[in-house]
C-alpha cells in the first residue's frame, strides 16, 4: 500500500496510489496527482537523521566514517510535502539536498535486537534532508540552523507499507537537478543499516509509532539554486519532487517584522 | 479496502504531555517542540571559553547552541524516572520553561516577548558528558529525561520576568542556586534568533537553563527545582524494571 496525505476541495484525505497518475481518496474519489496538494505522508513524532552514514559521502565531506551512528534530531517545523517549495536563505552560498530513505516506526518498542527490528517498521518514505552549510558550527554539529529550518525537509510523496519493500537494504537512490543526474547510491552501502539503527536507538530510548529515521545520504552533493527542480528518488518507495525558491520569492508578503 | 496493520498505530498516535494552567486545572496545553539552549549561562561560557578556541570547536559559537528534548523525554511533575543499568548518575540542569502562546517567526525580540504565554519549570537531564561537538542524543534523549511542570503560570501584564532564581535541591538539600538573568542571550532575544529559521507554535517550549550539569543525582534521589512564584517541580530516580520491554503485542 502506498498512502499519501493530500488536500483537495478544502479537506485533508488519505490518498492511495493506484499508479503513477491517479490516487484513490479515502472517500472513494479517483483524482489525478496534479489535482491535489501533497502533505507530508505523516506528521512525524520524533525524527532522527543520520550524518555520514554512507562511507563515500563521509569521504566527500572529508570525514572518516564514524564508530557509532551520528544521530541528530529534526524539529516539527521543517517538514513539507511532495511538489512543495524549499527556501534558500538569501545569504547562503552552499545549500545541498540529501536524498534519504525514511524509515517509519509502526509501534512502540524498546531494547529491540537487530533480528527483531523490522517487525517494528510500518513503512518507508523518501526524505530530502536539505542542509545550509554556511551555518555549520562545531557545536551539536550538524546544528539546527543547518538542518532544522522551515521548509527544508520535503517528505513523500507517500508512505509505502513495509510489505511492499522486501529488501530495504538494497534500493537504488538517485537525485537529479533540473533533469540531470547528480547523486546516485544504494542503501546497501549504509554504514549502520536499518536494523542496527533501530537496535542502537531503542537501546537507550523508547521508539513510538510515528517516529521517523532518515538514514543518511550517499555522495553527490551539488549547490541547489533558486528555480532548481530537485528530484530525490528511491526505487520501490517513490519520487519526491521539490523546487528551491529564493527568500524574496517565498516571502512575497511582507513579514510581520517589516510591517511593524 | 482492508486495514493495513502496519499503519494502525500510526493513525492512533500516543498521547503527548499536557500541562495545566495554574489555578485553572480545567485548561491544559499540549506540549509541542521543546528546545533548549546550551552554553547560554555567562559563568559557564566564561569557564569554557578557552576550550572553545581549541579543537574540535576552533571558535566560540556565533549562534545559539540548540538541542531538542523529544517526545519520549517529556514527562510530568512527580514522575518516577527509571534509569537504565548503564547509567549510574545523571546531570541535572534546572531550567525555566517558557511556553509559547502564539506563532513566532522571523520575529524581533519585542515580538518574541509578546508571543510568550507563560512559564513553568523543567529539568534538562543528561548522562554526564563534556563534549558539545556532536548532538548528545544518547546522553540527553533518554525516556523521561525532561520533566516539566508542575503547572503553567500565565505571564502578567508586565511580561516575562528576566531574572528568576531557581533552586535545585536533592533529597531536601540545596545544591545550586542560579539566576536566569545571568545569560548570554535573554529569552526574548533567544526566541527571536531561533525564529529566524524556525516557526514556533502555541505549546512549544523554550528552555532557558542554568549552567549545565553541575547537579548530580543517582538512583533513589528525589530532586526538586523550585521558585517561589512558579512552585516546585519534583521527580525521583528509580531502577529500570529488570524485564526489558520489547514492544506492544502485535
Amino acid at each position: 500500500m502506498k498512502r499519501a496525505r493530500v488536500m483537495i476541495n478544502g479537506a485533508i484525505h488519505f490518498g492511495y496510489a493506484q499508479n503513477d497518475f491517479t490516487l484513490m481518496l479515502d472517500d472513494g474519489r479517483i483524482v489525478e496527482h496534479h489535482e491535489v496538494q501533497w502533505l507530508p505522508p505523516l506528521v512525524p513524532r520524533t525524527t532522527f537523521a543520520l550524518g555520514l552514514n554512507y562511507a563515500d559521502h563521509a569521504r566527500e565531506l572529508a570525514f572518516k566514517a564514524p564508530d557509532e551512528p551520528l544521530v541528530f534530531l529534526k524539529p516539527a517545523n521543517t517538514f513539507i510535502g511532495h511538489r512543495a517549495h524549499t527556501v534558500r536563505p538569501a545569504d547562503a552560498t552552499y545549500m545541498h539536498y540529501e536524498c534519504e530513505l525514511g524509515v517509519v516506526i509502526g509501534r512502540r518498542c524498546r531494547n529491540v535486537s537487530r533480528d527483531q527490528a523490522y517487525a517494528y517498521v510500518a513503512g518507508y518514505t523518501v526524505g530530502n534532508d536539505y542542509a545550509i552549510r554556511d551555518y555549520l558550527e562545531n557545536y551539536y554539529r550538524p546544528n539546527l540552523p543547518v538542518k532544522g529550518r522551515d521548509t527544508c525537509t520535503p517528505l513523500g510523496p507517500w508512505l509505502v507499507s513495509a510489505d511492499q519493500v522486501p529488501d530495504p537494504m538494497n534500493l537504488r537512490l538517485t537525485t537529479s537537478v533540473n533533469g540531470v543526474l547528480t547523486q546516485q547510491g544504494n542503501t546497501r552501502d549504509m554504514i549502520f543499516d536499518i536494523p542496527t539503527l533501530i537496535a542502537w536507538l531503542s537501546a537507550f530510548m523508547t521508539l513510538e509509532a510515528g517516529d521517523l529515521i532518515l538514514t543518511g545520504t550517499p555522495e553527490g552533493l551539488v549547490d541547489a539554486r533558486p528555480g532548481d527542480e530537485i528530484v530525490t528518488e528511491i526505487e520501490q518507495v517513490g519520487r519526491l519532487v521539490n523546487t528551491v525558491v529564493s527568500e524574496s520569492a517565498y516571502f512575497k508578503v511582507k513579514s510581520l517584522q517589516e510591517q511593524a | 479496502m482492508e486495514p493495513n496493520h502496519a499503519f494502525l498505530a500510526l493513525d492512533a498516535p500516543s498521547t503527548a504531555l499536557h500541562l495545566a494552567l495554574r489555578n485553572q486545572p480545567g485548561i491544559s496545553i499540549k506540549v509541542g517542540t521543546v528546545i533548549g539552549a546550551a552554553l547560554n549561562d555567562r559563568d559557564e561560557f566564561a569557564r569554557l571559553e578557552n576550550v572553545m578556541h581549541a579543537k574540535p570547536y576552533q571558535t566560540p559559537p556565533l549562534r545559539p547552541v540548540l538541542y531538542l528534548k523529544p517526545a519520549n523525554t517529556q514527562c510530568a511533575h512527580d514522575s518516577a524516572i527509571r534509569l537504565d543499568p548503564d547509567v549510574s548518575e545523571i546531570a541535572v540542569t534546572g531550567c525555566l520553561a517558557i511556553v509559547i502562546g502564539a506563532p513566532v517567526a522571523r520575529a524581533t525580540p519585542q515580538q518574541a516577548n509578546a508571543a510568550m504565554f507563560g512559564y513553568t519549570l523543567a529539568a534538562d537531564l543528561s548522562v554526564p558528558h563534556t563534549s558539545f561537538y556532536r548532538p548528545a542524543i544518547r546522553q540527553k534523549c533518554r525516556d523521561d529525561f525532561c520533566p516539566i511542570g508542575p503547572w503553567i503560570a500565565p505571564l502578567g501584564n508586565e511580561g516575562l520576568e528576566h531574572d528568576i532564581e531557581l533552586v535545585l535541591s536533592i533529597n531536601g538539600q540545596e545544591l545550586q542556586r542560579s539566576r536566569t538573568g545571568n545569560v548570554m542571550r535573554r529569552a526574548a532575544t533567544l526566541l527571536a534568533d531561533i525564529s529566524q529559521f524556525m516557526t514556533f507554535l502555541p505549546g512549544d517550549i523554550l528552555l532557558v537553563g542554568a549552567s549545565q550539569g553541575l547537579g548530580r543525582a543517582a538512583r533513589g534521589d528525589r530532586i526538586e527545582i523550585g521558585n517561589p512564584s512558579l512552585g516546585t517541580l519534583a521527580f525521583s530516580l528509580v531502577d529500570a524494571p529488570a524485564q526489558a520491554q520489547h514492544g506492544d503485542a502485535p
